[in-house]
């Protein structure tokens, strides 16, 4: 059921893009909501449009035709400066590889986003300072990414995606370079942010996500049962 | 934030910042040494011109000018002058180009002969002034002392006095008196090259023209238009190779920051917050290789073989000129920042 109250509503969406001189079609009337404290697992090999997806519901990539809902906003033909107010407000993103500045402090990744979002230097330090602590990295405060292990860094990313306390948090492949240790700690914090009320959209081809998640699109399974790469998966 | 960004990763690329730095900061010091070169061109020129303390110069008609002419005006003409409504004093004055020696090889010098204690005789800044043959003052770079022989066309004249005073690109000027200078330019016979004056001539006499200090000025930097011209080209030459050392590191830069820039982007940060960045970091290069700049053309200045003036003005232009060739070198790298496309952040197409 859709509803423009839902977090997350998306509806018969395609994403269509120029790929060299072929166009390209990794989603295509793709339906499916997210309710407010759930956790959607994003299932898939390479290729099948998670990330796609992921960057079309973040603002990134223009919605192709269907509709894109996050927190009421519809994301089908808003402008570009609506985008990135669309991104300053209402998602955070951690992103495959973390994607972390090389140069800039943990907490000054983590500040990143409020200072965009017009926050007081002192205000979005101490925003960045808490959202560190949340994830469990208080004592890493000002170490550089260079200095953290992948786990440490995947943390910098989640604090960065939930520090302007957006309603959608969007994670890209957040278990890749992680060891099974990391994996453990990652998803049970996933699973705490989830908890909290956020609704978390998780792209990931590691199925030991399904463990922590609500419901699960499938969209290999989509992939394969279809002639051409279409998704209208219900969870 | 894109301001502590950029600053972070000059500090985390410091070393090829600094390559950059010493770079520009050696060309922004040449290009101080050109602008020094010139202006002492000038400089020069109007000191000399100043030192003679004429209202107005009088000059054959048809000559180009006081220092650049050898055509000669005779005592009818000087008389002339003199009769003029308007003028309170003339003095006749011969230039002419002579070999100077010290004590070694002899060199090229203008030599000034003016009658002593007259309008064109100097007053030094050390010694006294001529008071009669045999006697000269001499540029106060040449290295010889108050008292000393030189010798001026082969002939010996004791050094009396020392003055600030030299032309076509640090040529040092020699003064003598009038006939002195006539013994040895034109045989003795009673020619001048100008007559100085003091006060306005309300008519120039048949034969002749008149020109005001500053077009005795441009007639003695004539010779060096078309080295100044030179000069002015490499100088802006310096300018555009500091820009492409500022631009290409920060262009390199930015290829290598692409991911990080597509995060910002990704996170709500302005396109134009980014390209500030960026243009810091210009300013900051730019900053930096002005100091340097700065400190090499104040130590290189007074070994040059010329002599190089570097103004208060010089120096208060270098940061304007550095910063500008740095902002339009950081160009290529700010538009790069403007179109990398967020999406990039998540590896997606």
């Amino acid at each position: 059921m859709q509803t423009t109250t839902q977090p997350l509503a998306v509806r018969d969406l395609v994403i269509e893009y120029a790929n060299g001189p072929e166009r390209s079609r990794p989603i295509d009337g793709l339906s499916f909501t997210a309710g407010a404290g759930s956790l959607t697992m994003l299932l898939g090999p390479s290729g099948c449009g998670k990330t796609s997806l992921l960057s079309c519901v973040g603002g990134l990539l223009p919605v192709t035709s269907g509709s894109v809902r996050v927190a009421g906003h519809e994301l089908a033909g808003m402008g570009a400066a609506a985008l990135v107010a669309h991104r300053r407000q209402r998602v955070g993103i951690a992103f495959q590889s973390f994607n972390l500045v090389p140069s800039l402090q943990a907490v000054e990744n983590v500040m990143v986003p409020l200072r965009a979002n017009g926050a007081a230097t002192r205000l979005a330090r101490a925003h960045a300072v808490h959202a560190l602590r949340r994830v469990g990295l208080g004592a890493q405060l000002y170490h550089r990414p260079a200095q953290l292990s992948g786990g440490q860094q995947q943390r910098v990313a989640i604090a960065r995606a939930i520090v302007t306390e957006a309603p959608l948090l969007l994670a890209d492949e957040p278990t890749a370079h992680l060891d099974h240790l990391q994996v453990d700690g990652i998803l049970t914090l996933l699973r705490s942010l989830a908890d909290e009320g956020r609704t978390l959209l998780v792209a990931t081809h590691d199925d030991r996500i399904g463990r922590i998640a609500d419901r699960v699109l499938d969209m290999h399974a989509a992939w394969d049962a279809a002639d051409t790469p279409a998704l209208g998966v219900a969870s | 934030m894109m301001i502590r960004a950029a600053l972070r990763d000059l500090q985390m690329r410091r070393r090829r910042f600094l390559v950059a730095v010493v770079g520009a900061g050696l060309l922004l010091a040449m290009s101080m040494i050109m602008s020094g070169l010139t202006d002492s061109f000038h400089n020069e020129a109007s000191r000399t011109v100043r030192l003679a303390g004429a209202d107005g110069w009088v000059v054959a008609h048809g000559a180009a000018g006081p220092f650049t002419a050898i055509t000669m005006i005779d005592e009818a003409a000087v008389q002339s002058v003199r009769d003029t409504a308007g003028v309170r004093d003339a003095a006749p004055i011969l230039i002419s180009r002579q070999s100077l020696a010290t004590t070694g090889e002899p060199m090229f010098s203008i030599l000034f002969g003016a009658a002593p204690g007259g309008m064109g005789s100097p007053r030094p800044s050390e010694g006294a002034a001529i008071s009669g043959d045999g006697e000269a003052i001499v540029d106060n770079r040449l290295e010889v002392s108050v008292g000393d022989t030189i010798s001026v066309a082969g002939e010996p004249f004791t050094v009396v006095g020392k003055v600030r005073s030299s032309l076509l690109a640090s040529t040092h000027v020699v003064y003598v008196s009038l006939e002195e200078a006539r013994r040895l330019s034109v045989d003795g016979a009673a020619l001048s090259t100008a007559v100085l004056i003091s006060g306005t001539m309300t008519s120039v006499p048949d034969g002749l023209r008149s020109m005001s200090p500053a077009e005795a000025i441009a007639d003695a930097m004539e010779p060096l238009k078309a080295p100044s011209g030179t000069i002015a080209m490499v100088r802006t030459l310096l300018w555009l190779v500091a820009g492409l050392v500022i631009g290409s590191v920060l262009y390199v830069s930015a290829l290598e920051r692409t991911r990080d820039m597509a995060v910002f982007k990704a996170v709500g940060t302005s396109s134009r917050s980014i390209a500030a960045g960026l243009a810091m970091q210009a300013v900051v290069i730019a900053a930096f290789s002005t100091m340097i700049a700065a400190l090499l053309a104040a130590l290189l200045a007074p070994v040059f073989p010329m002599t190089v003036e570097l103004s208060t003005r010089l120096y208060l232009l270098l940061p304007v000129v550095a910063v500008a060739v740095a902002l339009v070198g950081s160009l290529g790298g700010m538009r790069r920042a403007l179109v990398v496309p967020p999406a990039l952040a998540f590896g997606a197409p």
